[in-house]
């Protein structure tokens, strides 16, 4: 043939350009759609209430019952003492920080004779109340941004042997710090 | 350049089905696309809430009781061991996480 | 016009404006030399130099491009938000799990490879203040978190070049 009949780079491809923008565009849209995923995947944050309501539970029954027998300055022989008004700086807790504005805990024990385990002898509320109403909305479902609530119970006995039981519920809200607002 | 005597610009008007297919074609392709992402992006979002620490004895359905409490009941059992029974059916009523 | 030649017109009017295929400077003879010998056209023949190359390309440039989203990905999950956030965490229930008197070894060997990659000195990546952990990988101030027990606790790192953080429960406060 005289003249070349094929093009290797063809004159008139103005709509392979047009499909090439479209094709980017196509790129940027799934860039994007990765860039979604990475961000609501690495921005929602660890939820650690779990364990730390667990521990501040049993921190609280290291301090009520040691050895088996309960701490003679909450009851002695049967009878509940005062002291158990200072019951945070007893067990070594502090509720407040400066990280946050309110209490982030909230706590209740409840000692109850065996033979009358629906009127307690002694009972102690420390921390933030207000948190206490999120408990009874999880009974049945834990709702995340709610704060997580955790009630555990053991047996044990005075010093005079005489048996209890001692209930814990602990509340732990910290919603920023463990929930994706 | 190659003419041809019954030829004439507008047969070119008359045949563009072959864009119009591709054109169709993209537009059913983007959708699918942004549909595929939109279900991963939810997907992404179901996993990061399993972002949860958890422990055995804490999860719905597992009742297993902390090591720290079951020690203190045993300590506790050990000294008066007497209503085992009622004490065993307390604790289990008693604990919810 | 032969029979031949009408079809020929046909066909070359069927051709899009933006093909590739652009038949120019030839003759009618000339074209009907790729004719195929019952007189249909086969014009796909001589296209294989333009599909390899466009087509190697578009594979490469695409390959590209996930190579350099999935290294984003990747970034992200080392990145020092994430660690922090995990450090400050596990310090902080360490704290309230432990009593006095306790000393704790952490491995944090990512941690200070990160912030050795971001100025930040040993010493420097956890702070105790009160009740209150930070932990500091990058030069954006930290991530906080507090624990409930009034311990009197000091973290300072091991000594090199094993990359442990040492945590110590003094005592009650």
């Amino acid at each position: 043939m005289k003249n070349k009949i094929f093009d290797f780079f063809p004159k008139n491809s103005r709509g392979d350009k047009i499909l090439s923008i479209y094709w980017f565009a196509i790129l940027l849209i799934v860039a994007g759609g990765i860039f979604a995923m990475v961000y609501v995947f690495y921005g929602a944050p660890y939820d650690v209430r779990q364990i730390e309501a667990r521990e501040l539970t049993n921190q609280i029954a290291n301090c009520i019952s040691y050895t088996g027998k309960i701490n003679t300055n909450l009851i002695s022989g049967g009878v509940p003492s005062l002291s158990s008004q200072n019951f945070l700086e007893q067990c070594h807790l502090i509720f407040n920080s400066s990280e946050w504005s309110d209490e982030q805990f909230y706590t209740e024990v409840y000692i109850y004779k065996l033979d009358n385990p629906d009127n307690p002898v002694l009972d102690i509320k420390k921390g933030n109340n207000n948190w206490l109403a999120g408990c009874s909305i999880q009974e049945n479902q834990t709702q995340e941004n709610l704060p997580f609530c955790l009630t555990k119970s053991f047996y044990s006995v005075d010093n005079t042997d005489n048996p209890y039981i001692i209930k814990i519920l602990s509340v732990v809200r910290k919603s920023e710090k463990n929930v994706k607002m | 350049m190659l003419k041809c005597k019954n030829c004439n610009s507008s047969n070119f008007l008359k045949n563009k089905k072959a864009q119009t297919a591709e054109t169709m074609t993209w537009i059913i392709a983007t959708l699918v696309i942004i549909g595929i992402l939109i279900i991963f992006v939810y997907l992404s979002v179901l996993v990061s809430k399993t972002k949860v620490i958890g422990v055995g004895d804490v999860q719905a359905g597992l009742q297993k009781e902390s090591p720290v409490l079951l020690e203190k009941t045993s300590l506790g059992k050990i000294i008066n061991d007497k209503n085992e029974n009622i004490i065993e059916s307390i604790l289990n009523q008693g604990n919810s996480g | 016009m032969k029979r031949g030649d009408k079809e020929f017109c046909e066909f070359a009017q069927s051709f899009q404006p933006n093909s590739r295929l652009r038949l120019h400077n030839t003759d009618l003879n000339s074209a009907k030399s790729l004719a195929h010998p019952n007189g249909k056209f086969f014009y796909l023949r001589n296209r294989r130099g333009t599909i390899l190359v466009e087509n190697v390309i578009f594979i490469v440039l695409n390959l590209l491009f996930l190579a350099i989203l999935l290294l984003f990905i990747y970034r992200q999950g080392n990145g020092a938000v994430v660690l922090e956030q995990s450090y400050a965490k596990n310090i902080a229930l360490l704290i309230d799990s432990s009593r006095p008197v306790m000393e704790m070894k952490l491995n944090m060997e990512d941690a200070f490879n990160l912030a050795e990659k971001n100025g930040i000195k040993p010493e420097d990546i956890v702070k105790i203040n009160g009740n209150i952990i930070t932990v500091k990988l990058s030069n954006s101030g930290g991530y906080q978190y507090s624990f409930f027990t009034n311990y009197d606790v000091t973290a300072y790192p091991d000594v090199s070049p094993n990359k442990n953080y040492i945590i110590k429960i003094n005592g009650y406060k």
